[in-house]
């Protein structure tokens, strides 16, 4: 028995570096100089004006894809909003302003809706590549109405869990909010239980696979990584998989992947 | 056996695909202080207290886009540093409780 907790000590130790900044929310040190991440920002704003996006899907490289489970690239999904912008100083400009969910500094479990930068959305990536769904025209115009309004708030759940379960309401990360505005835009409700039938309906999350024992130890490193709010088997909603259901349903303008120096289509 | 059991029992865990994708952490740039700034989100305008910006989504789709002045973070004014908190006005209990109510069909914009 002895033995035993040995054991279970020293796998939970292995484990807990690994999944521990998997979902921190520690601060993160950028990765690039702010030149190359204002660059690349701009890079991004310009190219969404210059397709005529009102409003966009956007995620970023957070992590190193080769530490990520397999269908899983991007680690942080966004509305990119275009705006007319006004400063502390009082300067004005045109370009987009960010709507994220992100986990709270102070506790990872929680979770909160806030506005920033494109330089802001980039400063913790790992590459400077971006993924980017440009919604139907009729659907921008639908997104930024709920966008606009308390429904965009109304479809927020504070409890937060890196890996949680679209077709149910018990925990939400920023993907999956995503997907509730985009449901609540289609379908011109913020009634949450039809968001979630229509998701289980229509939405394929994507499919994670993870071994019996790290799925039980992991909520042990951080309760941001709970699964209990899945079945035997882990969904979860990525960009990857919102890009499917936007092709599938004719809901997307255009699909792309942009980097510093390429725009490629998926 | 018991021993030889759990050994591979813990290589086998470890052994699985790992970890978790990354949580939508706030980096170091936007750890300032929420608590100053007010959300009115049920507004077109979100404006945040001390991160002093204002922002109001232009609705009308269709027309020319072009990404200018203050918006520009190359021109060292876009890189706000500090959040606006958009949560604030949409404290409200979740419901958790499960209702089971029919789909409706697949959506479409036709």
């Amino acid at each position: 028995m002895k033995r035993f907790f040995s054991y279970l000590f020293i796998m939970m130790i292995a484990l807990g570096p690994s999944i521990a900044q998997a979902g921190s929310t520690e601060a993160t040190k950028p990765n690039f100089p702010a030149a190359s991440i204002n660059a690349f920002a701009d890079r991004v704003q310009n190219d969404l004006a210059s397709r005529g996006a009102n409003i966009a899907i956007v995620a970023r490289k957070g992590r190193n894809p080769s530490t990520l489970p397999k269908g899983i690239e991007y680690t942080h999904v966004a509305y990119w909003v275009y705006s007319e912008i006004t400063n502390a100083d009082g300067s004005t400009g045109r370009g987009y302003r960010v709507y994220n969910l992100y986990q709270t500094s102070g506790d990872p479990t929680r979770s909160r809706l806030v506005q920033d930068s494109p330089a802001d959305f980039f400063t913790g990536a790992f590459r400077l590549d971006a993924g980017v769904i440009i919604p139907d025209k009729r659907l921008q115009q639908k997104l930024l109405k709920v966008v606009a309004s308390p429904a965009y708030s109304s479809v927020h759940n504070a409890s937060y869990s890196v890996l949680s379960n679209p077709e149910n309401n018990q925990f939400q990360n920023c993907t999956e909010h995503t997907l509730n505005v985009l449901m609540a835009s289609l379908y011109d409700t913020d009634n949450l239980p039809r968001i979630k039938a229509n998701i289980s309906a229509h939405f394929d999350p994507q499919p994670i696979r993870l071994g019996g024992l790290k799925r039980t130890l992991a909520p042990a490193t951080s309760k941001a990584l709970t699964t209990k709010d899945h079945g035997a088997t882990v969904a979860t909603t990525t960009f990857g998989a919102l890009a499917r259901f936007m092709e599938k349903n004719d809901l997307a303008q255009t699909t792309y992947r942009i980097t510093p120096s390429n725009v490629t289509r998926f | 056996m018991k021993l030889r059991l759990v050994t591979l029992a813990t290589i086998a865990a470890l052994a699985v695909t790992p970890v978790f994708a990354q949580g939508s952490g706030q980096h170091s740039a936007q750890a300032a202080d929420h608590s100053g700034q007010a959300a009115s989100h049920g507004a077109a305008a979100v404006v945040s207290g001390t991160a002093a910006v204002a922002a109001v989504p232009i609705v009308v789709v269709g027309g020319a886009l072009a990404v200018t002045g203050a918006a520009l973070t190359s021109a060292g004014t876009g890189s706000v540093q500090t959040g606006a908190d958009l949560s604030e006005a949409a404290v409200v209990p979740q419901n958790t409780t499960i209702i089971v109510i029919e789909p409706d069909g697949a959506p479409t914009l036709d």
